[in-house]
């Protein structure tokens, strides 16, 4: 072993966003108005716009100030059968595997083998050959 | 031939740790680099003995001494 390092995940990168939630089996809508039906809210803001949706009140909006996507939902209305921070952990998770996979082919690695541990997490190991 | 491998652990949360196997000096930080800036920010590093084997180099110290010079008013 010659470099061990830890990277925590941003989701930056709308297509891996998509392919990630595609995974995961949500209907991906790009470019939605999320219509806020809370009543709390709907009077400051009854539609916000978002660059993906995966139903008509919870979405991706890009954030400028950070440079990610943030979920943006009400909680009072939330309807998914997992609760936004699992929600958003497994988002995290399926990007950054579609994000290894997409950027070791460019490097001509091998996926040699994947699996799920116990804990929900997940390995991949991948070789290549070089003079 | 070399074979050069990389584990990656991605955690449900979506930490990520990679360890690089077979890359000697520091073409194992160019591989991952570009993975890295795709993921996002990289919390941990650890270099590992082969990271610092390089082929054909020579270490030399340096055997000038340091000196120090006191200035006295």
């Amino acid at each position: 072993m010659s470099h061990f390092s830890t990277i925590q995940t941003k989701i930056k990168h709308k297509p891996q966003l998509i392919e990630a939630l595609e995974l995961l089996q949500y209907d991906v809508q790009e470019n939605q108005e999320l219509v806020i039906t809370n009543p709390d809210h709907a009077e400051d803001h009854p539609v916000v716009h978002a660059e993906i949706a995966v139903s008509n009140d919870i979405g991706f909006r890009w954030n400028e100030t950070t440079e990610t996507y943030d979920l943006y939902s009400d909680h009072a209305t939330w309807n998914l059968d997992i609760p936004p921070s699992r929600f958003v952990d497994k988002v995290t998770q399926q990007y950054a595997r579609m994000t290894v996979h997409n950027q070791v082919k460019e490097l001509g690695f091998e996926v040699e083998e994947e699996w799920e541990m116990d804990d929900n997490s997940i390995e991949l190991v991948v070789t290549r050959w070089v003079t | 031939m070399n074979q050069q491998k990389i584990k990656f652990t991605i955690r449900q949360d979506g930490l990520v740790t990679e360890e690089v196997f077979g890359a000697v000096g520091n073409e194992c930080q160019d591989i991952t680099k570009s993975i890295e800036e795709k993921l996002g920010n990289v919390t941990y590093i650890e270099t590992k003995p082969e990271y610092y084997q390089q082929e054909n180099v020579t270490l030399q110290h340096d055997t000038n001494q340091d000196q120090t010079q006191t200035a006295i008013d």
